[in-house]
């Protein structure tokens, strides 16, 4: 398994923001050409690497009409990502942290989902699977949003990138303009690359662990008894 | 010192001459003449002279004078024409290339400069004569001339056998120079071969918008702190020690600060990064780390401190968060650039409009609901 390079992951996200883009899906793709910058300015082949997407600039989707609130609603993207492979060839998340978040056109939040690495603060980690899918989490201040007032469940979820979670919001969100997308090579590619990164790995793991009859998927799955493997391995 | 001219055809013009080499600091040395010749006598008179630097009144074809033989006569050309038949010498040879600088009347500049484009590719720097009367204006005409001076030279000094090196030009070690050179628009400037060129390329790409660099105010935003801040002079002192700042080309005319390299610095000090903390405690955990008392970025919207400043608004300069902005309209594009943004305050009071800036379409609907009332503080 080979994680793509500092340089490969900025050619997809810039081919994913530059797609957007030409949509009319997003204003400007200057985050996904920052975040690139951001990755190879430590070195471009490096198989370490990280980026972030912040409360103060997040990945903003064009205004959309939605039929059952009768109001415009704008998809918002969040990412904290941190990325290397061991020298066993594992690849590991050591960070991952992405929220999508739908506002309305008065600056109501009205969704919120996290798509997460468990948490580890003081080494132990949190309970839940070791990926997980969240509702609700953590909301900024003077953010006009529900609360939601419990953090439970934490749905066991494949780990997604920025990259895959654009797909997300494109096909869910944005239908007519997914089905020219994917046509297009420039479109497939970085998405393909990152399943390399996110998906392959977790599934190869999953299905090793699919047929055991000694311990149930998500106890394997669960982060108390796999995060600490995972991280000094990563998924082999 | 760097030697240039001053070209207009009124005699008692002189006076900008005077008062630019009076605040360059010893930096500037400018002859003035009179555009008493035909064009291309001129071009190759200011050519041969071997100026670094030409700066021209916009109209050269006002006032008669007399020729050789006594008669009466009036240019019919004006300053484009002039820089145009100095552009094609540098092409020619680009060791004749030099900083164009048009100093002229604000109303030449708006009405009739402003309106041909073509022109407008043809000059490094515009500069109003009406701007010039005090002495803020007047240092940093005079450092923004020797400024482009020097880049000329370094370049000319530099590259005149060899192609553009960025990572020179722009002051870069090598992993930054890969991550900057990713940018497509920015790598073609290697292939780019005169001077004026380079500089005009380097002006669109990086100096004249924020994106891999950034100007004072969107680096206060970006910092969360206010420009009406105790020790803003101190935090960019202590910020340019750390390496933050912009030393490449057009620095001295033009201070910058390179975004990713603020970024980074802020992550590693602070282990945060700088977008994902409020302004209350991005000033604050920055004045820590400076050793600084910072006053937090206060939103003209909110008026909370608390907020997420990202950009500097292009109507007020005033830090601004995304969250309470609408995109200005642009019509020129780089998939770095960051887009331009109108505070929600701009938008109700119309300031904006008196800048000149444009809501874009896409947040129209938006920006009718913030100016009727129906968003309010």
């Amino acid at each position: 398994m080979v994680v793509p390079t500092a340089k490969e992951m900025a050619d997809a996200l810039k081919q994913t923001g530059t797609s957007l883009f030409n949509k009319k899906l997003i204003d400007s793709p200057h985050i996904f050409h920052g975040l690139a910058t951001e990755i190879t300015s430590h070195g471009q082949k490096s198989a370490k690497w990280a980026y972030e997407i912040s409360e103060s600039s997040p990945i903003e989707f064009r205004w959309v009409f939605n039929a059952h609130i009768q109001k415009n609603i704008r998809p918002r993207i969040y990412a904290s990502i941190s990325v290397q492979q061991h020298a066993a060839g594992g690849i590991c998340f050591d960070r991952l942290d992405l929220a999508l978040e739908i506002i309305d056109d008065e600056s109501n939040v009205l969704i919120k989902h996290h798509i997460d690495l468990a948490n580890s603060p003081s080494g132990q980690f949190q309970a839940g699977p070791l990926f997980h899918l969240q509702f609700g989490g953590h909301t900024p201040k003077n953010s006009k949003m529900f609360e939601v007032p419990i953090k439970e469940p934490r749905w066991l979820c494949i780990p997604l990138d920025v990259v895959l979670l654009c797909e997300v919001v494109v096909a869910n969100f944005y239908p007519d303009e997914w089905v020219e997308l994917k046509q297009l090579p420039s479109w497939h590619n970085p998405i393909v690359t990152s399943q390399q990164l996110c998906i392959v790995p977790f599934l190869t793991a999953l299905q090793n662990k699919a047929s055991a009859t000694s311990q149930t998927l998500l106890d394997h799955l669960w982060a108390e008894s796999l995060g600490s493997v995972y991280m000094a391995k990563g998924f082999c | 010192m760097f030697k240039g001219v001053f070209v207009d055809d009124k005699i008692e013009e002189k006076k900008y001459a005077e008062l630019l080499i009076n605040n360059s600091n010893g930096l500037l040395n400018i002859e003035f003449r009179q555009p008493e010749h035909e064009l291309t006598e001129l071009a190759d008179h200011l050519i041969e002279k071997k100026f670094d630097f030409a700066a021209l009144d916009f109209r050269l074809d006002e006032v008669p004078f007399k020729d050789t033989e006594g008669n009466q006569q009036k240019n019919k050309y004006r300053a484009s024409a002039l820089a145009q038949q100095i552009r094609d010498r540098a092409i020619d040879d680009a060791s004749c290339d030099l900083p164009l600088i048009l100093l002229s009347q604000e109303d030449f500049i708006t009405r009739i400069f402003h309106s041909d484009s073509t022109a407008e590719d043809l000059f490094d720097l515009v500069i109003s004569k009406e701007e010039l009367v005090t002495e803020k204006p007047l240092r940093l005409a005079a450092n923004r001339i020797a400024s482009l001076a020097a880049a000329y030279k370094f370049i000319q000094d530099n590259f005149s056998s060899k192609p553009i090196e960025l990572k020179n030009l722009l002051g870069l070690n090598p992993h930054e120079a890969e991550a900057i050179l990713n940018h497509q628009a920015i790598r073609a400037i290697d292939k780019i071969k005169y001077p004026h060129q380079v500089i005009s390329k380097l002006m669109a790409l990086l100096i004249q918008r924020p994106g891999i660099l950034l100007t004072d105010e969107h680096l206060l935003a970006r910092l969360a702190v206010s420009p009406d801040s105790p020790n803003i002079n101190q935090l960019k002192d202590k910020l340019d020690k750390l390496g933050l700042s912009y030393s490449g080309v057009l620095h001295d005319g033009w201070p910058r600060w390179w975004w990713h390299r603020v970024e980074a610095w802020f992550k590693v000090t602070v282990r945060t990064s700088l977008g994902a903390i409020a302004g209350t405690e991005r000033a604050a955990r920055l004045g820590d780390a400076l050793e600084l008392k910072l006053m937090p970025a206060i939103s003209k919207w909110t008026n909370s401190s608390s907020d997420y400043f990202w950009v500097a608004c292009a109507s007020c300069d005033h830090p601004t968060e995304l969250k309470h902005s609408v995109l200005g309209y642009d019509v020129n594009y780089q998939p770095f650039f960051e887009p331009s943004r109108i505070c929600w305050f701009c938008v109700q009071t119309g300031a904006y409009e008196k800048r000149g800036l444009e809501i874009d379409d896409s947040d129209r609907s938006l920006a009718e609901k913030i100016k009727s009332g129906q968003i309010q503080h």
